[in-house]
């Protein structure tokens, strides 16, 4: 949920109750009023009353107050000088309907005699005042409310502005790709240290990102001079004719682990090739042309470890890649399915007009499609194998802008080569 | 036979200089630059072979230099700039071969020993050692006159052999010399064997002595000596 959504509801979360409370206090508050402003006015008509019925009689009484506001009857009772007032309701006669009214009962005590009166006022007029004030007021906040939220809308949508340009940049960051990331235009303060620490950070990423890929790429290069000196020292060696048996092993065994470090550092030399971009020019490929040049390359490898290798070709796909580095992935991903193989085994690959797929019979179930294409995390501990192969595959094809899908179904290992989406 | 061999690090010189030498060249060397430059100017060599980094230059700018002073000399770039940028720019400027570091000293003897001959015969030598005959650039090969019928890999290794003759060279060097890069990332050398086997049956059908040599679990040995 976006920021800007999460704080207008929780605004409109507060502010509903909030309305509430406060149309129930007005409420209170006026009807009390009210109530008072009557009970007031039933109170000096009783003493008008009161006045009048010491020098009238009761029925000149009843008849100037005819109108049902004014019950007087007479008591034999000595009643209290109480005065109780309470709501009713009074059946309206004309309209035949319960209308509220408010009620004072009391006793006026006069020589003549005593009184029970009951003094009635409707409440009719104070309760559509009472509704117009209530559902004005209720109108006014609710307006209060809309225009707080299209204010706190506003002023946040310029506030977070920064905010959301630093994000906007951070979420498109690429740390071998972004350039440099330009300082903006920011005024308030937290925003600027948030995104003056982003910037150290990135620059400090990305520095740190470069060593290490220098690093390598030097560290790499470094290693072929003495590497080359012992190949070289090596050959010289394995020419004299005075080595023992014994020492032939050893020769031998030197020989493999200069041959494995040799392909090592040849791989990483490659690896930091292909993230510095140092394959430039790209040409048109046709993938089958390729592809059947590295099966002849390797169909004799293939053979002695008793695979076959079966294509099927149904339409061809050009591609306009670099060729060197699209050779080096279709030779890693073809070696990798003979190698993991067992006798007997196959291979086969399929080239439609845009996908090529090579899969293979292994003795290793599915592999971790998360583990696969990382560097140095070979999972089938083969010997011989440093688990570069595939991550140099990979780097490859997105090197390409294309991509590389593993797939395991019916005992298949299945590596996909397509267009990028 | 002359070469210059114009390589900064001296350990590697020494093993350039002992390997070929074998091979009856004489051998000239140069450390750096301006060493190299001197000996170029001074005296003419039927292959020189060129790192590109030197100390106190580019090895480019050297080629370009023997390139006009001596162009009927072979150039063989040999660089640890495993670069195909290197190669490109190597050859485009003159350049005959170019062998990125590390390298088979077999593979190397086997390039000089193909670039003299396309230099100096015009591709019209012949090979001859014992029984065997070979046309090169015909790829035709030959034994006691009757024509050896073999398959593009199995004369290559014959050449390979034959440019090594009496040496081990090694199994990597061989699938290496067979399948270029193809040869990386291999967990078994196996099918050289049967490469080998194949070539030494149908040389043996011909009536050829049977030269090719294995040197345990190294490589192979093609002995014209015995």
């Amino acid at each position: 949920m976006k920021l800007l959504t999460k704080t207008s509801i929780s605004y409109v979360l507060v502010a509903i109750p909030l309305m509430l409370l406060a149309g129930y206090l007005t409420y209170y508050i006026i009807n009390n009023e009210t109530d008072q402003n009557i009970d007031e006015l039933l109170l000096i008509r009783k003493h008008k009353l009161e006045q009048y019925l010491k020098t009238h009689s009761l029925d000149v009484a009843n008849y100037l107050h005819f109108d049902n506001e004014i019950i007087i009857q007479p008591t034999v009772e000595n009643g209290t000088q109480a005065l109780i007032y309470s709501d009713t309701l009074v059946l309206e006669e004309q309209e035949n309907e319960l209308e509220p009214y408010r009620k004072l009962y009391t006793f006026i005590n006069t020589p003549h005699g005593s009184y029970e009166v009951k003094i009635l006022r409707s409440k009719l007029e104070q309760d559509e005042l009472l509704f117009g004030i209530f559902s004005g007021l209720i109108v006014l906040l609710f307006f209060l409310i809309i225009v707080l939220l299209i204010i706190n809308w506003i002023v946040a949508r310029t506030l977070w502005r920064p905010f959301y340009s630093i994000l906007n940049r951070l979420t498109q960051f690429r740390i071998d790709k972004t350039e440099v990331y330009p300082v903006t235009n920011i005024t308030t303060s937290e925003f600027r240290i948030l995104d003056e620490t982003i910037n150290k950070m990135i620059a400090k990423m990305q520095s740190d990102f470069r060593n290490q890929k220098e690093f390598v790429s030097n560290a790499s290069h470094e290693l072929l001079t003495p590497i080359a000196v012992m190949q070289s020292k090596m050959e010289l060696l394995i020419q004299s004719p005075k080595l023992a048996e014994e020492e032939m092993e050893l020769v031998q065994a030197l020989g493999n682990s200069l041959n494995q470090m040799t392909r090592l550092n040849n791989s990483l030399l490659l690896l930091s090739k292909i993230e510095n971009n140092q394959f430039i020019g790209k040409e048109d490929v046709l993938v089958e042309g390729l592809v059947s040049n590295a099966i002849e390359q390797l169909e004799e490898y293939a053979l002695n470890k008793n695979i076959l290798i079966t294509s099927s070709i149904s339409s061809s796909w050009n591609l306009l890649v670099n060729k060197d580095l699209f050779e080096i992935c279709i030779r890693n991903i073809l070696q990798n399915a003979i190698k993991h193989n067992y006798s007997g085994g196959r291979v086969n690959i399929t080239i439609t007009n845009n996908t090529l797929t090579i899969s293979n019979t292994s003795h290793a179930t599915a592999l971790d499609p998360n583990l696969l294409f990382k560097r140095f995390s070979s999972q089938t501990k083969q010997k011989d194998s440093h688990g570069l192969g595939l991550a140099i595959a990979y780097e490859i094809t997105a090197a390409c802008h294309l991509k590389l899908l593993y797939n395991y179904t019916e005992h298949l290992h299945e590596f996909k080569i397509s267009y990028k989406k | 036979m002359k070469i210059l061999i114009i390589e900064d690090e001296p350990e590697l010189r020494k093993s350039l200089k002992m390997f070929l030498g074998q091979e009856g060249y004489s051998i000239e060397s140069a450390s750096n630059y301006s060493e190299a430059l001197d000996k170029i100017c001074a005296h003419t060599y039927d292959c020189t072979l060129v790192d590109i980094t030197l100390p106190d230059g580019n090895g480019i700018d050297l080629v370009k230099s023997i390139k006009t002073k001596q162009p009927q000399t072979g150039i063989i770039i040999i660089s640890a700039k495993n670069s195909l940028d290197d190669k490109l720019n190597g050859l485009d400027i003159g350049a005959d071969d170019y062998l990125p570091k590390p390298f088979h000293l077999a593979e190397l003897n086997a390039r000089i020993k193909a670039l003299i001959r396309r230099k100096n015969f015009d591709g019209k030598e012949t090979i001859e050692i014992n029984e065997v005959r070979i046309l090169p650039l015909k790829r035709l090969a030959f034994i006691n006159d009757q024509p050896l019928i073999l398959t593009g890999k199995e004369f290559d290794l014959l050449l390979y052999f034959l440019a090594n003759k009496n040496r081990v060279v090694s199994k990597y060097s061989v699938a290496e010399h067979l399948m270029g890069d193809f040869a990386e990332r291999l967990d078994s050398f196996d099918f050289i064997y049967a490469h080998i086997k194949n070539l030494r049956k149908k040389m043996m059908a011909l009536g050829a002595t049977d030269y090719i040599k294995n040197v345990y679990g190294i490589g192979y040995n093609f002995n014209t000596e015995i």
